[in-house]
């Protein structure tokens, strides 16, 4: 089968997990058998938001430079469909697209269509986190729209009366997010695709009605690219380490929910660390070290530093990739019950699911696991033996992918 | 180290600042590197490598708005006695800034990522900076006018967050 790419946000070395998803998906693909191509936008006047050198990937891939100030809906969709008509696909996956989505979906209608939904870009236009008010927000663009709109309009104040527009925010009033008729595009895009792909039960559940096939496909690793040291062969390190990785200065990623814990378990144990990986020192502790945002091979020997991983959420993580890496690495996880971290940690198998928010619940499990070493390494190496069973890559894919190609070609 | 160059990096919003001083140290290895934070931020260990002097800034963000703390920052910087002022991006407001800065001259990193010459005469870049507040206030007002007088025809529709008495919770 020959399978188009499209995706307006690509970018490698990655700038995030959805571009980590893509290329392993694309390369899942292709190792399938599949002729694959991958036509993704270029903005050479935003070095950080998308470049890529085709030479450096291990597929085909055509770039198409665009000017991000000139992005226009007519002028990008015109470029895409000539792109990809010309390679003649059999079918063609949409991936991240943002605002201009509905109008690349419509522009290649003509094909069988799969789209992917990252994180709640089909619900949220705002932000694509859904939560509002330190809460999963029970609106969504598709059923409220207006709400959501205006919602939106005021959560972009700042950054539209700005000197210089955010390029997410700028994007908005170029694809015309705001007119009315865009909900009623955004809509038929949806019911046009032959499946959604997404990463958890409740963008599942909204979608419902809307795609005739939403399905979910969690994301993974290269399992073998994690040395796994075993926490029992490990050198016994003076205090234990507690890491939380990812964009911890988000107030969604529930660093504070940690350090209040951290400070709850301080005030009557002492031998454990709490690391964080992010710049600036929000408190100044002796159990607290910000040690930097990471890139992604330094954060395979951050995670052999540490003892126990912590994804303390308080929003609907879409995923939660953090929580498989630290599996990979053979570690013990302590996580949010929210979102897609449910599906990946196994309660009281691979580490803790804990209340959201609750920064008591997570004193009590870190407690746990501080007091019980061996339960740690238990712990840590059963995550291990799911992460190479069920979070490769290659076993994601071929397990997925092959009945719903299936079926949207049907 | 009298003789040295003073390189001030001004860090204001946006991700890669500890980024963009491993390359000024590259660029000016002997320079004296100083490391601008806005008040009440720390340096992390990454950028604490680079720098020679933390300086704290006197407010946590300026407009052009609040004169008043335009111009404590610019006491500050001019009080640094720099030679070079370095900012994160080339948007008008940190080439006022620049401007006000007092430094001989002014480099930033431009979107495509390479260093380049801030042009720091403060009467052009306050006519910009106004220019590019006036499109602002446009731009902000279009779209609210868009969302509150053309709406999609969705009959029935409420926020579901406001049916259920939810609000944003009280610090």
């Amino acid at each position: 089968m020959r399978i188009a790419f499209v995706d307006l946000g690509f970018a490698w070395p990655p700038t995030g997990g959805a571009q980590v998803d893509l290329y392993h998906t694309i390369q899942g693909l292709q190792n399938q058998g599949h002729q694959v191509h991958l036509f993704a936008l270029v903005h050479p006047d935003f070095w950080r938001l998308s470049a890529f050198d085709p030479a450096t990937l291990p597929f085909p891939a055509t770039p198409l430079p665009q000017e991000w100030t000139e992005l226009t809906p007519h002028g990008l969709c015109g470029r895409i469909r000539s792109e990809v008509d010309a390679w003649a696909p059999s079918l063609v996956f949409v991936g991240l697209g943002r605002h201009f989505k509905p109008h690349v979906l419509h522009a290649l209608s003509h094909y069988p269509l799969i789209t992917r939904y990252y994180m709640y870009e089909h619900l949220c236009i705002r932000d694509c986190l859904l939560y509002k008010w330190e809460q999963t927000c029970l609106n969504d663009f598709l059923r409220t729209p207006n709400v959501c709109r205006e919602c939106a309009v005021q959560h972009w104040k700042a950054d539209l009366q700005a000197t210089e527009v955010p390029p997410y925010t700028g994007e908005a009033p170029r694809a015309g997010t705001l007119h009315p008729a865009y909900h009623r595009l955004f809509v038929e895009a949806l019911a046009k695709c032959g499946a959604a792909i997404v990463n958890n039960g409740l963008a599942q559940e909204r979608l419902e009605g809307y795609c005739p096939h939403v399905c979910i496909v969690p994301g993974g690793v290269t399992v073998a690219d994690y040395e796994h040291i075993p926490l029992s062969e490990r050198p016994p390190r003076e205090r234990a380490v507690i890491l939380m990785t990812g964009r911890a200065d988000r107030p969604w990623k529930g660093r504070d929910v940690l350090i209040a814990a951290a400070e709850g378990l301080a005030q009557f144990r002492s031998g454990f660390e709490v690391w964080v990986t992010e710049d600036a020192d929000p408190v100044q502790k002796p159990w607290y070290r910000a040690c930097g945002w990471r890139g992604h091979a330094d954060m395979m020997s951050l995670y052999q530093e540490a003892d126990i991983v912590v994804v303390p959420s308080t929003w609907q993580e879409p995923y939660g990739l953090v929580a498989v890496e630290a599996m990979a690495a053979g570690r013990p996880v302590v996580a949010s019950a929210v979102g897609g971290l449910t599906g990946i940690v196994r309660h009281g198998e691979t580490g803790f699911l804990v209340e959201p928010g609750s920064s008591t619940a997570l004193a009590l499990a870190l407690d746990r696991l501080l007091d019980d070493p061996a339960l740690r390494c238990r712990m840590g190496a059963r995550g291990r033996e799911i992460a190479e069973a069920e979070y490769d890559w290659q076993r994601i894919i071929d397990a997925h992918y092959p009945p719903l190609l299936e079926r949207v070609m049907a | 180290m009298s003789g040295a160059l003073r390189i001030c990096a001004f860090r204001s919003q946006g991700w890669g600042y500890a980024t963009r001083l491993h390359h000024l140290r590259r660029r000016y290895p002997d320079a004296r590197l100083v490391v601008m934070i806005p008040k009440g931020e720390t340096v992390s260990e990454q950028e604490a490598a680079y720098a020679d002097e933390v300086l704290e800034q006197p407010h946590e963000t300026y407009s052009i708005r609040k004169p008043g703390k335009l111009w404590d920052l610019a006491r500050t910087l001019r009080e640094a006695r720099l030679d070079l002022f370095v900012v994160m991006y080339p948007s008008p407001r940190l080439r006022l800034v620049a401007g006000l800065s007092g430094a001989r001259r002014a480099e930033c990193w431009s979107y495509q990522n390479l260093i380049i010459a801030l042009p720091t005469r403060l009467l052009p870049a306050m006519a910009v900076l106004g220019w590019r507040i006036v499109q602002g206030q446009l731009r902000f007002w279009r779209c609210w006018l868009t969302t509150r007088l053309r709406r999609v025809p969705m009959p029935g529709e409420v926020d579901k967050m406001e049916a259920r008495g939810l609000r944003m919770p009280r610090r």
